[in-house]
């Protein structure tokens, strides 16, 4: 037991770093494993493959990389809080949120300067300020579940009223944010995208000894000494952060924050989060890196990819744990 | 030591349960009886802490319960609910190991003392074969042992549980019953449990809190089978 998990983390982490380098590698140019070392540490290579391994295809590398840990993270922190294993970084409507604030801007065409990323992150954040109202004074943590879930079915049908009075171009790089894309990501945004998920990361981490608590129930977790309103808007401001910037920047991706704690859950066979949480940050990253490569080498939008490989992975754990 | 001052309980205007003192000494284990609905749960929720909404003073070893932080009132009452969750891949020792929460940082880490203290607490109830064993493949008795060491590691002067012999069968009501006179008897906490098992109650418990008629009366077990008050209660 106590040799197997820091093996498996640095089987982990191997992968993941094998991953990033295959990402980078894969494109509509290929580039070999020895260019792109060499363009990373100042060595040998062409100056034209060293300009698109750094200013292109290292900054889409690492946003699957950051985004894969991001929505992992939060849906770790949601299925522990509402002790559901169904919930996702999307079950507080965040995704509702950021799609309303892109719908806005893209179909009604208001506050166009904010663009689609800043659009969707205040979406987002006017969801956490809700959510968090409303947990100040509701204590029953399904009663705030059911709340978010009938927020954003809400929202989604204002969406869709915008979606059927908007025109048909509009209509069409709506559709296109909504499949998700991490190809959008250019070194600016990410000046704002890596910070914003570097603090939801560590929050994440803040809130290990909170949800080891929540396994047991709410009421047990307050008699063990959970400060339960710090923890929850701690977890919540994290999930936001997390969900809610990857949303902006790269549109909903589906399945991989639902998925993956799951399947780290089943890899470590255990469930405290302080060896959890890093754990499903790197197995996040390394789905999400895979499902960057195929999405590059067949020219498919994201949301289909992880889709395609998170449901299996759900349907897999789901039969394997009964 | 608990001490109720002035106290009542209830939902919308309606008082459920009140008394003007009650107390509950160390060293002593007291059950507490009542018909279904005459508030056995909720005041005991409200003694640990769970429920704010009542009039009158809760203190626990002479502080008022509404004066603690979160951790101070974990460092002072433990409490034992009816909720059985079983967590996947969770260990009893990581479930007990949660009990010194109060102690631990910010990572929930455990120091020697800690990882001595929640061997301790799973050797008191008999329980120190089943710490690596995964809680979900428990039975309810011994998912109620696991609670209950968890319970102890938290190491609390005052320990609450709410029907912890429900579910069980006889022996293992009466064994459990011997555990908690244990704990009283032998490491001098302060033992509230709440039961429908009238003869178990007379028969193990050194005091009796009886809710009736909305209020709350304390009594020695003694007595209570004296008078034959509590047969009349049920009518029995």
């Amino acid at each position: 037991m106590s040799h197997r998990i820091p093996a498996i983390f640095i089987m982990l982490g191997i992968i993941t770093l094998l991953l990033l380098v295959a990402d980078i590698m894969v494109g509509s140019v290929y580039i070999p494993p020895a260019e792109i070392v060499g363009a990373l540490t100042g060595g040998e290579c062409p100056e034209v493959t060293a300009s698109i391994v750094i200013d292109i295809r290292l900054a889409k590398a690492l946003v699957a990389l950051l985004t894969g840990a991001a929505l992992s993270a939060s849906g770790l922190q949601m299925q522990t809080l509402f002790r559901n294993p169904l919930a996702g970084p999307y079950v507080l409507g965040i995704s509702s949120g950021a799609s309303i604030g892109v719908a806005i801007i893209v179909l009604a065409g208001v506050g166009s300067s904010l663009g689609i990323a800043g659009a969707a992150w205040i979406g987002a954040a006017a969801v956490l300020l809700l959510i968090a109202a409303v947990s100040a004074r509701v204590k029953d943590i399904m009663v705030i579940l059911i709340l978010g879930m009938m927020f954003s079915s809400g929202v989604s049908a204002i969406v869709q009223i915008l979606q059927y009075l908007s025109k048909e171009e509009a209509l069409k790089s709506f559709v296109v944010w909504t499949m998700g894309s991490l190809g959008q990501v250019s070194w600016a945004q990410m000046a704002v995208l890596a910070p914003s998920v570097t603090v939801g990361l560590l929050m994440a981490f803040a809130v290990v000894k909170p949800l080891n608590l929540l396994l047991l129930g709410q009421d047990y977790a307050v008699s063990m000494g959970l400060d339960i309103r710090r923890s929850r808007l701690l977890i919540f401001t994290s999930t936001t952060l997390l969900a809610g910037t990857v949303t902006a920047f790269c549109g909903p991706i589906g399945f991989i924050g639902l998925a993956i704690p799951h399947l780290t859950r089943m890899m470590l066979r255990t469930a405290n989060h302080l060896v959890l949480m890093p754990a499903t940050m790197l197995t996040g990253s390394a789905v999400m890196l895979v499902c960057d490569i195929f999405s590059k080498l067949y020219t498919l939008p994201i949301n289909a990819i992880t889709a395609l490989i998170g449901i299996p992975i759900v349907i897999w754990v789901v039969i394997k744990s009964r | 030591m608990i001490e109720l001052q002035n106290f009542s309980i209830g939902y919308r205007g309606n008082t459920l349960v009140s008394c003007d003192t009650a107390r509950f000494t160390p060293g002593t284990l007291t059950a507490l009886i009542g018909r279904n609905g005459t508030g056995k749960s909720t005041l005991l929720r409200a003694i640990a802490g769970l429920s704010q909404n009542y009039t009158g003073t809760i203190a626990i070893d002479s502080r008022p319960l509404k004066e603690l932080t979160p951790r101070e009132l974990a460092r002072t009452v433990a409490f034992v609910s009816t909720a059985r969750i079983r967590p996947a891949n969770l260990l009893c020792s990581d479930v007990v190991a949660l009990g010194r929460s109060p102690y631990t940082g910010w990572s929930g880490s455990l120091s020697a003392a800690d990882r001595q203290a929640v061997s301790e607490a799973l050797a008191m109830v008999g329980m120190a074969d089943y710490a690596p064993r995964f809680i979900d493949t428990l039975s309810d008795g011994e998912y109620q042992r696991i609670m209950i060491a968890r319970a102890i590691a938290q190491d609390t002067h005052s320990v609450l549980l709410d029907e912890p012999t429900s579910f069980l069968d006889l022996p293992n009501r009466y064994a459990l019953c011997r555990l908690l006179a244990e704990l009283a008897h032998k490491h001098h906490k302060t033992i509230l449990f709440s039961t429908h098992e009238l003869d178990l109650a007379l028969e193990m418990t050194d005091e009796i809190a009886l809710i009736d008629n909305r209020t709350l009366h304390t009594a020695p077990s003694a007595e209570m089978r004296a008078t034959g008050y509590i047969q009349s209660l049920f009518n029995l």
